[in-house]
């Protein structure tokens, strides 16, 4: 009897201990994911919405797409998703991450709240852009652009509006 | 406040804020951002500082930004200050309020 009540005890300090709150254990969660996905890739993405309790991270190999919702205390992955991975030209993450506070780009305004992206390119640091998503699934955007190929990965991963078809919007 | 239903049937809602936001012009500082002493938003959920507005403060920081970062939770009656790291400490909407009142008495 006496050991139970230490077991029991001991089991009550160490969740005390080891908890988090819902937004850290989330951001750690998510920490943890990204350094394991680098070791798979070169570029990671990770979007976020204020307030929702989850995170969804993704990153392109080998013509697929694996997508991961991470939520404070576990991470559901997506099924692999066929996707191609778009090249990127060479000004255009500049152009939609660099001077975050005084950028004034359609669909990519600062704002504090809402949706975010981050990229994580191996060797470079971290860069973030909030996202207008309304703007954005509502603008056709240059091919090989960012934006485009934003749209396209949220299209493949169920996050862009059920009535935005990425294919639709650039054939026609 | 936007609203999007996704291909699951599910439904997305996001709320967003422009600080520094007057009269339709963006960046209204007052000054340089160096003589910011503060900043404040409000989360209406009692949700923590998102990871947007961490970076916001680092972002500040970048142009001299030394002061506060505050968000005020008004489903609970509480402010937290953060920042660009993590929220620092969260106390209570009246103390926070009582520390305003201290600070004009100086």
């Amino acid at each position: 009897m006496k050991n139970k009540i230490l077991i029991i005890i001991f089991v009550f300090i160490s969740t005390l201990f080891l908890s988090c709150s819902s937004q850290l254990c989330l951001q750690k969660r998510t920490d943890r994911l990204i350094e394991k996905s680098q070791k798979e890739t070169d570029t990671v993405y990770l979007y976020s919405v204020a307030f929702n309790d989850f995170n969804l991270v993704w990153y392109h190999k080998n013509n697929f797409i694996h997508g991961f919702k991470v939520k404070p205390h576990n991470i559901e992955q997506y099924k692999l998703i066929e996707a191609k991975n778009i090249v990127l030209n060479n000004d255009s993450i500049n152009k939609y991450f660099d001077n975050f506070l005084f950028k004034n780009i359609q669909c990519f305004e600062s704002v504090l709240d809402g949706a975010w992206i981050k990229l994580y390119i191996k060797n470079k640091e971290p860069v973030l852009s909030n996202i207008d998503t309304e703007c954005l699934f509502n603008t056709k955007f240059r091919p090989n652009s960012f934006p485009y190929k934003l749209q396209y990965d949220l299209f493949k991963l169920g996050r862009s509006p059920i009535d935005f078809n990425f294919e639709k919007m650039y054939l026609e | 406040m936007q609203t999007q239903t996704l291909p699951d049937g599910s439904t997305e809602q996001r709320w967003s804020v422009k600080p520094f936001r007057i009269g339709g012009k963006n960046n209204q500082f007052g000054s340089s951002v160096s003589d910011i002493e503060f900043f404040w938003h409000i989360h209406p959920n009692g949700s923590t500082p998102s990871g947007g507005d961490r970076w916001w403060v680092g972002e500040l920081r970048k142009y001299g930004f030394t002061g506060n970062s505050i968000l005020i939770d008004v489903n609970n009656g509480r402010v937290t200050f953060f920042n660009e790291k993590s929220s620092l400490i969260n106390i209570k909407y009246d103390d926070f309020k009582r520390m305003g009142n201290q600070e004009q008495l100086k």
